[in-house]
This record gives structure tokens, sequence and C-alpha cells, in this order.
């Protein structure tokens, strides 16, 4: 982490807390006060809620050996959610304190872990403890905010400079979509805007996880507003979509062989900067 | 009859249609536990690989 950006974390901490007192970290701007214990669409209030933490070689490569740190509470409800489980009732996880997280940043990072990915959940509603924590631990490896990229500009101030990589999350390409299956009907038009922020100061990889027949409605358009982006950004294209019991909105199959190779042949027609 | 709703600290594995197994989320000893199922099972082609088939997160 950049030394200079490293002591600019009670500032920026101060910030937060003050945006707390009635949260408009995201675009719900609930107006909840979290330092009161209130909380609102996220259900979080100012504390962080780790339930998992781990070593994990699955991530892309340039980012792995990863340490996986999870935060409960997020501000989409996206069906498909595979950790929904740990984000209903964030407040009643009893997971590790603040000094115990940092001690297994440390640990992790003496076994090999390159990165320390932060996910969730949802970072950006846990932004004031995410650089709480970086305050005390203060990681030497590069920091990964892996984020669905649906937050307000005051998240990007609070965390530029002191994130190596933005792993953002591109889920939908159209409106109805991404109010059909996430409760999140304006997604398209704040992450277009959170990834082009991101991309003037970080590494940044899109990461677009394919959804079976949405090519048209998602694949297609949110691969050509990244491909505005240029070469600034790295893409990386996920085909392993795993249908919930029972899928009522999303999609309940799988990503077929043709359309796999029909989103690989669109992502090089727009000259993305694809990686593994 | 309603499907059941997977619970904090339950592991999910799935078989898929084309016969991969897969696992949804899986921690630590998950994953541990399908490298040592990968490390005792005969590998005949890549495509039963282990690898490919666990998905950090899916959000």
């Amino acid at each position: 982490m950049n030394p200079k950006f490293y002591l600019q974390i009670p500032e920026r901490l101060e910030v937060l807390k003050q945006n707390l007192q009635s949260c408009r970290l995201c675009p719900r701007n609930c107006g909840v006060n979290r330092l009161a214990g209130q909380t609102g669409y996220c259900g979080v209030d100012d504390q962080l809620y780790c339930f998992r933490e781990m070593l994990y070689c699955g991530e892309e490569k340039e980012l792995c050996p990863s340490h996986q740190v999870y935060f409960a509470g997020c501000n989409m409800r996206c069906e498909y959610c595979s950790v929904a489980e740990w984000n209903q009732n964030p407040l009643e996880i009893n997971g590790m304190n603040m000094a115990q997280i940092a001690d297994k940043i440390h640990r992790r990072a003496e076994l090999g872990a390159v990165t320390l990915n932060l996910l969730g959940g949802e970072p950006a509603v846990n932004a004031a403890g995410i650089l709480e924590l970086l305050w005390k631990a203060r990681p030497a490896n590069r920091l990964v905010w892996n984020s669905n990229m649906y937050y307000n500009p005051i998240v990007d101030q609070a965390i530029r400079g002191l994130v190596d990589v933005v792993l953002a999350d591109l889920k939908f390409g159209c409106r109805e979509c991404a109010a059909r299956i996430a409760d999140a009907a304006d997604y398209c038009e704040v992450v277009t805007d959170t990834i082009a922020q991101a991309a003037a100061w970080s590494d940044v990889i899109v990461r677009h996880r394919v959804l079976p027949d949405h090519f048209e409605c998602c694949t297609r358009p949110g691969l050509e507003q990244i491909a505005k982006l240029g070469q600034r950004v790295k893409v990386s294209l996920w085909f392993d979509y795993i249908p919930p019991i029972p899928a009522k909105e999303t999609p309940a199959g799988y990503v077929g062989a043709e359309q796999h190779q029909k989103t690989i042949q669109w992502a090089q027609r727009l000259q993305l900067r694809i990686i593994q | 009859m309603n499907a059941y709703q997977r619970q904090q600290g339950d592991f999910e594995i799935r078989i898929l249609p084309d016969g991969r197994l897969v696992m949804l989320a899986p921690d630590e000893a998950l994953i541990a536990m399908a490298e040592q199922i990968q490390n005792q099972t005969p590998q005949s082609d890549n495509n039963s690989k282990q690898e490919n088939n666990d998905v950090s997160k899916q959000h």
C-alpha cells in the first residue's frame, strides 16, 4: 500500500463515519444512522462482520494465491447469490473481531497470499470498517477491492490510491434484468460511472459472469460499455453460473457451449483485453 | 414441496447435467476435501479436474 495514501486513512475514515450518521454510501441512500446501530438495506451497522477468510487459488491468475476476506452485508439482492445466507442477518454473525482479522492477514501473507481480496457481501457498504482494518493491519500484499460497484462516489474517494486492483463485477447490461434479478434498476448507470472512476486511478479487472440466455440483454450491451474504456481495463469472463433452486427471475439453466463461444467471439470483436 | 434454503455453514455440492461436480461458495475445508478426492481419483481427461469446478463466490 502506498505510504502516502496509508497515512490518509484516519482523515478518510472520519469522512466515512460522518456519512454513516445518515448513510449515503450507496444509491439506496437509506439515510439511517449506522453509528447509532441503525441498519438500512444492506443490514449492517458500523461494525465489520467477517464470515469467512481463506487462501484461494481460483480467482484470476494474476491475483492468486489470494487471501479472501468476506464481509457480510450487501446492497443488492442477486437471486443467484451463492453467499446469500450470510447476508440476510449480518448482525447475527459471530465472526472474528478486527484484531483477529488483522492477525489472519499477516499469517496468510506469510503463507504466500500475494493479494488481500476484500469481498462480501459488498465491501462498499463496509467501507468504514475496512479502512479501520487496513489502518490496524497495514497489509503488505496487494489490495483487491472485489465489488459489485454499486456505490456512490464517496466510496471511490475513500479507497482511491489505497486499493491496487478494483475487481469490478459487471452483472447485467440492462435495467430490466438488474431490477428483476437483483432489485437494482439503476445498476447499469451507476456501475458504468463507478468503473470509469476506478479506471482513472486503479488497475481494473471487469469480471462478467455470463448468465444463460442473457447475451442480447446483458452480455452484449455490458461488454460494449466496457469496450468504451479501451485497453485501460482488463476483462475476465466467467461461464460457471450455477442457478439457485428454485430459480424464479434468474435463469434456471447453465451456460451452453454456443453462448460461451458467442461471448468470446463478441469480446474479441470488441478488442477487449481478456485475461484468465 | 418447498426447496431447502441453504443455511449459514451449509455446504452445497451439485452434480450438473453434464456430469461435472461443483461446489457452491466453498470454504477452505471443502476445497481441501475436493483436492483430496481429486488426488485419490484417476484422471482420464482435463474435464474431470476439480480445479475447473469450484466457485469462490457468485454474487
